[in-house]
């Protein structure tokens, strides 16, 4: 276990740590790091609330009308899927 | 002796009782008219959403299902067989259609379960994106000391203030289609999926340090495109 943490391995366990509960040493050896590393501080908090940013977006589309376009459905595609649900409901 | 006293407790609480009820009907006011009334004001302003006939649906949605599809699977092709077994499935579920939510966030929640699925077949014809690849994307981020090449310059990803900006959610997109075919999924699966990390493993088989990875070089590459290509510039502006 390692006390002295450099950026990368920081970086490395701040990752971790959102998609798991950190250990209680590796909790403290970041914590350790990022009360003296402003840059690895700042990758933390952007990170995490982009996390938050994204958990808003995906309710958003999903709920409101908000994708902007230009992708469209091809025209085949429109009325191929147009024909196959005529097909299924007659 | 406990008995004489639940005994007691229950003629009080019938009396109480039935002095209130007395004291209701005395004001004109049954509690029954109230609660019926109260109930139903509710139920009727809750308007049950309906489906409109399954005809309609590819005029209607099709389109915004195809773009919700090709932000998750990127390819064209990929996105418009989702959307075409989407509105198939929506078609035999049709039945036990609720009305809770809105006919579009429906068939959104259908074709979301068919994006995982889509996820867990393709896993074969996914090209193999190993361990070292990420490991060696990651390595690029720094110096021979584990230093960072570049320092974070200080921005942070606010709701309030991007939520509602397309722009930011095309220079968003574009970023995220630069990460690798599985990395780009387990972020999906992670980030907009919100799944365990355990669920993910399953979903694309592959093994939980391999997924943490993943998912380490995808927010630092994540992270930096979008400073690069959007909040510099924008400060700059």
């Amino acid at each position: 276990m390692k006390i002295i943490l450099n950026c990368k391995e920081a970086a490395r366990i701040v990752s971790e740590g959102l998609d798991s509960k950190l250990p209680f040493t590796k909790k403290i050896t970041l914590r350790f790091h990022l009360i003296m590393c402003k840059g690895c501080t700042l990758y933390q908090n952007q990170i995490t609330a982009l996390r938050a940013l994204l958990h808003d977006y995906n309710n958003k589309i999903e709920q409101e009308d908000f994708l902007p376009g230009p992708p469209l459905l091809s025209q085949d595609g429109q009325s191929r899927i147009k024909s196959l649900i005529k097909k299924a409901l007659s | 002796m406990t008995n004489e006293i639940f005994e007691l407790y229950r003629n009080v609480w019938l009396y109480n009782s039935q002095i209130f009820r007395r004291a209701f009907e005395k004001f004109g006011l049954s509690l029954k008219i109230m609660d019926k009334e109260s109930r139903m004001v509710p139920s009727e302003d809750k308007k049950k959403n309906t489906l409109s006939s399954p005809d309609k649906w590819v005029d209607l949605y099709g389109n915004y299902l195809y773009r919700f599809a090709l932000g998750r699977l990127r390819n064209p092709n990929e996105a418009e067989n989702i959307v075409q077994e989407t509105f198939l499935a929506a078609l035999t579920a049709r039945e036990r259609f609720a009305g809770k939510s809105s006919e579009r966030t429906w068939l959104i929640g259908i074709l979301k379960h068919k994006v995982i699925d889509h996820f867990r077949k393709n896993y074969r014809e996914r090209p193999v994106t190993d361990l070292t690849d990420n490991e060696k994307a990651i390595d690029t981020f720094y110096d021979h000391v584990g230093h960072p090449n570049r320092s974070p310059s200080d921005w942070m990803p606010e709701s309030k203030k991007l939520l509602d900006n397309k722009e930011f959610w095309e220079a968003f997109h574009k970023c995220l289609n630069k990460l690798p075919q599985a990395t780009h999924q387990a972020f999906v699966l992670r980030e907009l999926e919100s799944l365990e990390g355990k669920k993910i493993c399953e979903t694309l088989n592959i093994s939980q340090s391999n997924l943490w990875v993943m998912l380490h070089r995808a927010r630092l590459q994540l992270r930096e495109c979008l400073e690069t290509s959007w909040f510099e510039k924008k400060q700059a502006l």
